[in-house]
């Protein structure tokens, strides 16, 4: 009887043990799931910067980032890094949809009349691609 | 004799029922915490870097206000550091909505991230964000989770 008891009590925190690793695991795997597919952020966006001349800025307005500005945003800083100061020369970087807003609201990337950036002595301007 | 030694076996599988459903509930709630706990673990060793940015706007609108106090400064330093330290940076007004700018941003872990966002991020039902008043300024929280 008592041995039943025992094994009983085995067979229950096994049994127990194991739904909470099915559930961790079922949770787990649903959540990187949908990470995978959506981002956390919502759907990702292409950040596009392009190196333009100076001859090409004419009237735009032109906004000059500074050190803090790129530590700040790093997919800019990536952005900008990867297309160097070549001038036609163009680079991207994903980014999240949070990310866009504080670029959007910061320089204006996501609106009609984006500024062009100045950084080091190169402009860029820049667009985003939704995906 | 009969009938005690029945109605004792069925209290004693309600009992069993009962402890079964709760033990089940119990598996669930600590399978959800294990879930957060690794998915957490998984992404700080991911490498990549959630931020938290700030934006001011102008007006609170219908938003629900939430005054900032000294203890949210000393319980969230980024934030600090953010709204009144030096990873101030304001933007100019002009850029994207006219009623609303960039404040400052600043590299936070994911746990903190995840704190930020359950505490300052938008309501559960209404996806709607609190608006947090400084000093006559009204301010929206939001993080990354790369």
């Amino acid at each position: 009887m008592e041995s039943d008891n025992k094994r009983l009590i085995a067979v229950g925190l096994l049994a127990f043990i194991g739904v909470v690793v099915l559930v961790a695991a079922v949770v787990f795997g649903f959540t990187t799931l949908i990470t995978l597919v959506t981002g956390v952020d919502g759907p990702p966006q292409m950040l596009v910067v392009e190196v333009i001349g100076e001859e090409a800025l004419q009237n735009a307005s032109v906004v000059h980032l500074t050190d803090r500005d790129l530590q700040q945003h790093p997919v800019l800083a990536t952005a900008i890094r990867e297309a160097g100061s070549d001038s036609g020369v163009s680079a991207s970087a994903p980014m999240t949809g949070v990310e866009c807003l504080a670029l959007t609201e910061s320089f204006g990337v996501y609106t009609r009349d984006a500024p062009i950036l100045e950084y080091d002595g190169v402009y860029y301007s820049t667009r985003v691609l939704l995906h | 004799m009969e009938e005690g030694k029945k109605s004792g076996n069925r209290l004693g599988t309600a009992g069993f029922v009962i402890a079964c459903a709760l033990a089940g509930i119990v598996a669930v709630a600590l399978g959800l915490v294990l879930a957060d706990a690794l998915l957490i673990y998984a992404m700080e060793g991911s490498g990549g870097q959630p931020m938290l940015y700030v934006m001011e706007s102008a007006e609170p609108g219908e938003n629900v206000v939430i005054p900032l106090t000294e203890k949210d400064f000393a319980d969230h330093p980024a934030l600090d550091a953010v709204i009144r330290g030096d990873e101030r940076n304001p933007s100019a007004w002009e850029w994207g909505r006219s009623d609303r700018r960039f404040i400052g941003g600043i590299n936070v872990s994911y746990v903190e991230s995840r704190v930020l966002q359950d505490t300052y991020g938008p309501d559960r039902e209404t996806w709607v964000y609190p608006h947090l008043e400084y000093e006559g300024a009204y301010y929206l929280v939001v993080t990354t989770w790369p």
